[in-house]
C-alpha cells in the first residue's frame, strides 16, 4: 500500500494499491509478452533424469564400484536469463534507485480509488481550489438547506429578503374600523382594509366591491415604486386621490402589513379634521392589529 | 399655446402659493412633455403623468372616476398633481403646508392657471 495524493485537488489522501501503479520503464513482468514464450518459439522438453539406484550386495564380497550410467548430453534449453525469476521487491528497489517513478497516481489508480465502485470519476474541468471563497458562496446561497428547518436560529444576511410573518388580530381590526367609521361620521362612503403583501381584503365598511382592495393595493404599490424614478422623496403616511362627485379617497400605505382606503364625501367631511384625527387614529389602530412573530 | 405665457403662469403660481412652493413642473397632458417649471428634473413630469394614468385606470375599474387632482405625502413635503385637458402640473410643497388649504385654495388656483395657459 502506498499513500498518494490523488489529482482531485481535495485535501484527501487515498490509499492506492501499489500493484496498480505504473510499472517502471524497461522492467519486465513475469506475465509480460517478453517472458511468455510465443507458440512459434521451439520448446525443448527436458527429460527427467533417472535417479541413481543402489542395489544391495552380499557381505564378504568385494564391493565393486557402482556402475554409473553415462550422463546424457545436456539438451540445449532456454537461457537462464529468460526464465530466471525476478524478485518483485528487487525490481522495485532497482526502480526506486533510478529515481524514475511517477510522482502521481495513474488514471487507473485514481479510478480504483474512487469512492464509487462502478461510477467513473470525472475530473473537474478546472481542478484546484474553488475560485470563490467560502464566504462568497455562503453569502450567495445561504448557509444551506439544513438551516431552513430552524428558522429562528438562522442567521440573516443583509442581502436576503426576510419574509415577515405577521399575525393580524381580526377582532381588533374590526374594532378599529368601527372606531374610524364613528369618527368620520356620515361622510364615510366606504372603508376597506387589505393585506399589504397579497392585496386581499380583510375587513370593510360600506359598499365595497371585492376587487376594490386589490385595485387600490396595486395602485399604491405602483405609486410607491414610481416615486424614486420621478426623483421625488419616498412616499409616507397617505395619498389623497380626488374622485368624481366630490369624493376623496385616502390611501393609507405606511403600514408594512396592512393597507387601507377611506373614501369620504367632501361635502360632509372637513378635510382638516379627517386628516388630523381620523386618519392618524386609523393608522395607529392598524399598526396595533398586526404583530410580528 | 404660447410657451412664453407658461413662464408667466409659473411666476404667478409662485406668487400665489408663496414660500411653501418648493418646485413646480408643467407638462402637456397628451405627451407628458415637460414645458415649464423649476426645481424638478425632466423625469418628474412623465413619471407623475404615468402615476396619474394608473390612478385613473384604477378608479375606473373600481366603479368611480378620477377627478383632476391627487395629493401625495412624501418625505419632507407634499406633491400636488393637477391634470387638465391640455396641461398638467405638479407642485412640490413643503411639509408645513396645510392640506385643507391645498385642497380648497391651491388646487383651484392651479386649475385655473392651467386652463388659462392652455387657451
Amino acid at each position: 500500500m502506498a499513500l498518494f495524493r490523488d489529482r482531485r485537488a481535495f485535501p484527501r489522501w487515498s490509499f492506492i494499491d501499489s500493484r496498480t501503479l505504473a510499472r517502471p520503464r524497461r522492467a519486465k513482468d513475469e506475465n509480460s509478452a517478453e517472458s511468455v514464450p510465443t507458440p512459434d518459439e521451439p520448446m525443448v522438453e527436458v527429460a527427467p533424469q533417472p535417479e541413481p539406484t543402489v542395489e544391495a550386495t552380499r557381505a564378504g564380497e568385494p564391493i565393486a564400484a557402482p556402475e554409473v550410467e553415462a550422463i546424457p548430453e545436456p539438451v540445449p534449453a532456454r537461457p537462464a536469463a529468460d526464465v530466471a525469476h525476478v524478485s518483485w521487491i528487487e525490481e522495485r528497489r532497482a526502480w526506486f534507485a533510478t529515481g524514475d517513478w511517477p510522482t502521481e497516481a495513474s488514471e487507473e489508480a485514481v479510478q480504483l480509488a474512487a469512492t464509487h465502485p462502478e461510477r467513473p470519476y470525472t475530473p473537474p474541468l478546472h481542478p484546484g481550489l474553488p475560485t470563490d471563497s467560502p464566504a462568497e458562496v455562503r453569502a450567495r446561497h445561504g448557509r444551506g438547506f439544513a438551516s431552513l428547518t430552524r428558522r429562528h436560529r438562522r442567521r440573516r444576511h443583509g442581502h436576503e429578503q426576510v419574509q415577515r410573518r405577521t399575525d393580524i388580530d381580526l377582532a381588533a381590526l374590526e374594532a378599529a374600523l368601527d372606531s374610524a367609521a364613528s369618527t368620520v361620521g356620515d361622510g364615510l362612503v366606504d372603508l376597506v382594509v387589505w393585506h399589504a403583501t397579497t392585496g386581499l381584503a380583510l375587513a370593510s365598511r360600506g359598499h365595497v366591491a371585492p376587487e376594490h382592495a386589490s385595485l387600490w393595493h396595486g395602485a399604491t404599490r405602483e405609486v410607491r415604486a414610481t416615486l424614486p424614478y420621478a426623483d421625488l422623496p419616498d412616499a409616507v403616511s397617505y395619498h389623497l386621490v380626488g374622485l368624481a362627485d366630490r369624493r376623496l379617497a385616502v390611501l393609507l400605505h405606511a403600514n408594512p402589513d396592512l393597507g387601507a382606503c377611506v373614501t369620504v364625501d367632501l361635502d360632509r367631511v372637513a378635510v382638516n379634521a379627517l386628516l388630523a384625527t381620523a386618519v392618524p387614529q386609523l393608522s395607529h389602530a392598524l399598526a396595533a392589529t398586526s404583530r410580528e412573530y | 399655446m404660447v410657451l412664453a405665457a407658461l413662464d408667466v403662469t409659473v411666476e404667478a403660481l409662485r406668487q400665489r402659493v408663496g414660500d411653501s412652493l418648493v418646485a413646480l413642473d408643467i407638462w402637456e397632458s397628451g405627451s407628458a412633455l415637460s414645458l415649464a417649471g423649476f426645481g424638478m428634473t425632466p423625469a418628474t413630469g412623465p413619471m407623475l403623468h404615468r402615476v396619474t394614468e394608473d390612478l385613473r385606470q384604477t378608479a375606473t375599474l373600481a366603479g368611480s372616476s378620477l377627478d383632476d387632482y391627487h395629493v401625495l405625502t412624501v418625505t419632507g413635503g407634499v406633491v400636488v398633481v393637477v391634470t387638465r385637458a391640455h396641461l398638467s402640473g405638479a407642485l412640490l410643497l413643503s411639509a408645513d403646508a396645510d392640506l385643507g388649504w391645498v385642497l380648497t385654495d391651491v388646487i383651484p388656483q392651479v386649475r385655473a392657471a392651467l386652463d388659462a395657459a392652455s387657451v
